[in-house]
């Protein structure tokens, strides 16, 4: 299958080949002199995808969709949790990588992105919700494996500063490079960043036919910017999110709303049947006249229903 | 009001002495956490941009800002309820309910499309993969196939649940017409008996309820009638058993014989079926006479 994609690509060099013969070469060459290739490949950006020791299934399976969505994407293996985050920088360097990706899981629980460029900055930290990966989501989209997407984004990418960081930093990773040899030749999905409720929302596409029509492919994942810091993996940070409760916050509190239930619903039982067995005691409209005080207004009241 | 201390530890003197300056009253005194401010350096941010921001061309970048594409009319109404939800910060309506928000991703998407594929036959970059060319995809045959069987097994279940659902409606429908039905005759025969009664007692001096009853009844008959024309062979034979034998009732001695059957009766009837001797001799003796 490789052979035939690889035959195409020899055929439509061949065509431009015949365009650029028209060019008029220089009368005199030295012989020793190398000869210039004109470079297709112009984008030569480089990611490298990784995690951490502490990320799930899921959140590697969601890492697996990622490196087969971009072609020009490397993998390493997981890193201990023990080391310091700046040693990635020194990874990228080693892997001739100048973005990177790092998933970086806390008790196979809760999963943070890092998305960062290189050497030197800026890198942004999210938490990622509601992970779906393409293989658990039964959608009916399909692209081929590495072909470029297209990048859609949502108006607020432009309005905030903190956003349009975000989609520049989207653009350059998720971008797959023009004539990258492991790319295909054909745009046919979508990939569409939204900002909603503060979050920015990660949807894959299929383009069905040219008047619009697409179809689901997977995967699914919400992102949630914590901070962007201005170095890589370092620096002082530019922005901090404002609305960022953290998951375990979040699980505390919907834990403590369950804590009174059993203590309520037990003093809710005791006023109820002590109630109940007030109520006989409370017939008389004479007698309730004395209860907790209040006196003359009752009184005045009861005269009044009596009117 | 907060009060800065110059330690976490209380201690007591300090404590008199804002008493004494009348900052610390008696009661309860919660201390009050300060406000947190989030940095958010716009300057900076935009510095960061333009530092790692890449001047390569739209070719190479195939960015879209897109707005959410417009719907057929009869959906608009629901999508501008949608905007009115952002707008009026409602953000929950639209983010916790699962289709409204998958809508608004798809629109966007979609119009993202629509400016996509322009922009790109403008860059000459192709969109549609000619038939002959296949190469890996993103997802595995093996689970495009799980995703077809998924979606035919949900077919086929809302199928069969609709078929049951039919069923069960037409044994409704059925035994309502029964019911009907029965509820009809049991009308017609108090109507009858009540007639009768009045006759009886002399409130009623005409017996016409009596003739177009039978009347209606004769009319069955005569459909009877056309419909024994009808009747198939071994059906014919059957009525004519049923009446010689009876239908139903009692089997105790039908086959003995009676004095009707015995002595009684046409002697054709009783001649049926037995042997009245060799005719062809008494006429072969005859002939020879």
């Amino acid at each position: 299958m490789a052979k035939k994609g690889l035959k195409r690509k020899q055929k439509t060099e061949v065509v431009k080949k015949e365009d650029e013969a028209k060019v008029i070469l220089p009368l005199v060459r030295r012989s020793d002199e190398p000869v210039t290739k004109k470079a297709k490949w112009v984008n030569r950006e480089r990611v490298l995808v990784f995690g951490t020791r502490g990320i799930s299934f899921q959140h590697r399976h969601l890492m697996k969709d990622i490196i087969k969505m971009l072609p020009h994407a490397k993998s390493a293996n997981k890193m201990e949790r023990k080391e310091n985050l700046f040693v990635v920088n020194e990874m990228c360097k080693m892997s001739h990588c100048n973005k990177c990706i790092l998933f970086d899981g806390r008790l196979q629980r809760d999963l943070y992105m890092w998305f960062s460029n290189s050497p030197d900055g800026p890198s942004i930290k999210f938490n990622v919700e509601s992970i779906f990966t393409s293989a658990e989501l039964k959608l009916t989209g399909n692209c081929l494996k590495g072909s470029r997407p297209l990048l859609s984004f949502d108006n607020s990418f432009d309005a905030h500063p903190q956003y349009s960081l975000l989609r520049e930093m989207f653009v350059q990773i998720f971008g797959v490079p023009d004539h990258h040899p492991k790319s295909q030749p054909f745009v046919d999905n979508v990939l569409n960043f939204s900002v909603l409720d503060n979050r920015i929302w990660f949807r894959n596409y299929q383009i069905l036919d040219e008047n619009g029509a697409i179809a689901e492919i997977g995967p699914r994942f919400v992102l949630q910017p914590i901070r962007i810091f201005k170095g890589s993996f370092c620096g002082e940070t530019l922005w901090e999110n404002p609305f960022y409760v953290t998951p375990a916050k979040t699980r505390r509190l919907l834990k403590d709303s369950k804590k009174d239930k059993y203590a309520n619903n037990k003093i809710q039982r005791k006023a109820k049947k002590t109630k109940e067995l007030l109520a006989p005691f409370r017939v008389k409209p004479e007698n309730e006249i004395f209860r907790d005080g209040n006196v003359k207004e009752k009184a005045k009241h009861l005269i009044s229903k009596n009117k | 009001m907060p009060i800065v201390m110059s330690s976490d530890v209380d201690s007591e003197e300090e404590l008199l002495e804002l008493y004494a300056s009348g900052k610390l009253k008696p009661g309860l005194n919660i201390p009050v956490e300060e406000d947190k401010v989030f940095i958010n350096n716009v300057n900076g941010i935009k510095e960061a941009i333009a530092s790692f921001q890449s001047s390569l061309p739209w070719s190479e970048r195939l960015d879209i800002v897109a707005e959410a594409a417009p719907l057929a009319p009869e959906l608009s109404m629901e999508i501008t309820e949608q905007q009115q939800f952002l707008k009026a910060g409602k953000i929950d309506e639209v983010a916790l309910n699962d289709f409204k928000r998958e809508t608004m991703f798809h629109r966007q998407a979609q119009s993202a499309v629509m400016r996509g594929i322009e922009l790109l036959r403008k860059h000459n970059i192709p969109t549609h993969r000619p038939e002959d060319y296949f190469a890996e995809m993103f997802k595995s045959d093996e689970h495009m196939q799980k995703v077809r069987h998924a979606l035919l097994q949900r077919k086929t279940a809302l199928e069969q649940t609709e078929k049951v659902r039919r069923i069960r409606q037409e044994k409704k429908l059925a035994k309502e017409k029964q019911v009907a039905a029965i509820q009809e005759k049991h009308k017609q025969k108090r109507e009858l008996n009540e007639n009768i009664k009045k006759f009886r007692k002399g409130l009623r001096n005409d017996l016409d309820f009596l003739e177009t009853d039978s009347g209606k009844k004769n009319k069955k008959k005569d459909d009877g009638g056309d419909k024994k024309k009808n009747l198939t062979r071994s059906q014919h034979k059957r009525k004519g058993k049923d009446t010689k034998y009876g239908f139903g009732g009692k089997k105790r001695g039908m086959k003995g014989n009676t004095t009707e059957s015995t002595f009684g009766g046409s002697g054709k009837s009783n001649m049926k079926g037995k042997n009245k001797g060799r005719i062809a001799k008494k006429k072969r003796m005859s002939s020879k006479h």
